[in-house]
């Protein structure tokens, strides 16, 4: 009994063929191989956030809101520790944790060396809330002493219907027991960063036209140098130099963090605040405490 | 070679080496190649090595838990000896497959432990019983996390192993799809503190 490659192989145009179908399939093949779907087992949708204070529901008052920003504001000049404060209608039909930990691995708060962000997140018509803390912050915030926090300050105003005293003593409870850990205190009054934002705005665009100007001329300078006589005007994308292009390239080299956090001002969308330029990079574990009141 | 011909051994030889070179390329170029699939597979046994920290963790706790919950509710046999019994087979577990097993077991009798709290009002207003259940609630947190992480990378992994053409060659080098980290159906009351 013969095999079938023994057949194949016994007729000089089919074993011909075959190789060639071989060789046609290695190709195609691939190209039609599914790609590795980027797997994430639950994908959940969160909005960007709006400052270190995310009042998606609309129940923290305006005096409070800034208070907090400040004091996180303080926290993370200090220690580099972020609190991200959310407040939501619902999570439906996530659960609160499950929501927590999508907020904690979008926006993820925290510095990105430390890992020491913190998400507090609130789900006032679901009455449930839930703490989590970054890999970074488990030391000073154990689990435990999350959940007392909890306890103590959080349950009680939130069954008053306080949203503003729970959030606001829960939330410097938490900063205090960072800073704690850091060995720094908090006032609650962050120092200024950088003068208003207006005019640095007015002073970035100068500083870029000069920059534009001299890369260019010197780009052109060497374009031309085989043509005497061409002129030194380059038109940015003639030389391929997209937008993107020279902002990656030759501009963040050069400025560093003080414009990234200008222009985060503007597309983070922290309103009259400016002090918000997105969260660090911190990574969560699931660690904290929550629970329903 | 009981049908050689003209083309003679070289011709064969010949073609199926432009055949192999082929496929080698077609691999490389698919973006699963053996390089992807060694650092994917790698991948998967750091982040299972966490979820055991997570295990571990979890394990610690329970003395503690046992000891607080005893003081109230002594005679809830079943329930310290359902623990004990995983605990058991936790530490017993010597493969990946055994060690799952053993953690959704774990998760039921813990579940049930953590239960007990409603039907003994003064367990639950007790400090210490409280920090202990925030912690294990903590912890099972942190085990799904972790899990959660574990199963994303498995797919990706299965997924490379077992697309065209990587799932022709995948095999002969023993790379063959890794057991997702499941939740039994029992497991599944995961330990909810109520106030």
């Amino acid at each position: 009994m013969r095999t079938a490659s023994e057949i194949a192989l016994a007729r000089r145009p089919a074993r011909r063929s075959i190789a060639r179908w071989i060789a046609a399939a290695a190709f195609v093949l691939p190209l039609l191989a599914p790609r590795p779907v980027r797997a994430q087992a639950k994908h959940i949708d969160v909005p960007p956030p709006r400052g270190f204070v995310s009042d998606f529901a609309g129940v923290v008052d305006p005096a409070t809101r800034q208070r907090l920003e400040l004091l996180i504001r303080e926290l993370k000049q200090k220690t580099g520790s972020e609190i991200a404060v959310v407040t939501v209608r619902s999570t439906q039909p996530e659960t609160v944790d499950d929501y927590a930990m999508a907020i904690a691995e979008h926006w993820k708060p925290g510095d990105v060396a430390k890992d020491n962000g913190v998400v507090f997140l609130v789900a006032t018509e679901d009455r449930k809330m839930h703490i989590l803390t970054g890999y970074g912050v488990e030391g000073p915030l154990p689990d435990g002493k999350v959940g007392a926090i909890r306890d103590q300050l959080v349950v009680p105003a939130f069954r008053q219907g306080d949203f503003s005293r729970g959030i606001a003593d829960a939330t410097t409870a938490l900063a205090a027991e960072i800073a704690k850990d850091a060995g720094v205190t908090l006032s609650g009054l962050p120092t200024r960063e950088r003068p208003p934002p207006q005019q640095i705005s007015l002073l970035q665009l100068i500083l870029l036209l000069v920059l534009l100007f001299i890369v260019l001329r010197i780009m052109s300078g060497a374009a031309n140098q085989g043509r005497r006589g061409g002129g030194w005007i380059v038109v940015p994308g003639d030389s391929g130099f997209s937008r993107s292009g020279w902002r990656r390239g030759g501009f963040g080299g050069g400025f560093g963090g003080g414009l990234g956090g200008g222009f985060g001002d503007m597309s983070g969308g922290s309103g009259g605040f400016g002090g918000f330029g997105g969260f660090g990079g911190g990574r969560f574990g699931g660690g904290g405490a929550g629970g329903s009141w | 070679m009981m049908n050689a011909n003209k083309d003679g051994i070289f011709g064969i030889a010949g073609r199926v080496g432009v055949a192999v070179a082929a496929l080698v390329v077609g691999m490389q170029l698919s973006g699963c190649g053996y390089n992807t699939l060694v650092s994917q597979k790698e991948a998967i046994g750091g982040q299972w090595s966490q979820v055991e920290n997570q295990l571990q963790r979890r394990a610690d706790l329970i003395p503690n838990l046992v000891e607080v919950t005893k003081g109230y509710a002594a005679h809830e046999k079943d329930v310290f000896d359902n623990i004990a019994k995983a605990r058991a087979q936790m530490l017993g577990a010597k493969t990946r497959d055994a060690q799952m097993d053993a953690a959704n077991m774990m998760s039921g009798a813990l579940g049930r432990l953590l239960a007990l709290a409603e039907a003994y009002p003064q367990l639950k207003a007790d400090a210490q019983f409280t920090r202990l259940s925030d912690e294990l609630a903590g912890t099972e947190n942190r085990v799904a996390t972790e899990r959660r992480r574990y199963n994303d990378m498995v797919q990706t992994y299965n997924t490379s192993v077992k697309s065209l053409p990587t799932s022709i060659w995948s095999g002969w080098f023993g790379f063959t799809p890794e057991k997702y980290f499941e939740v039994s159906p029992g497991a599944q009351a995961v330990p909810q503190v109520k106030f």
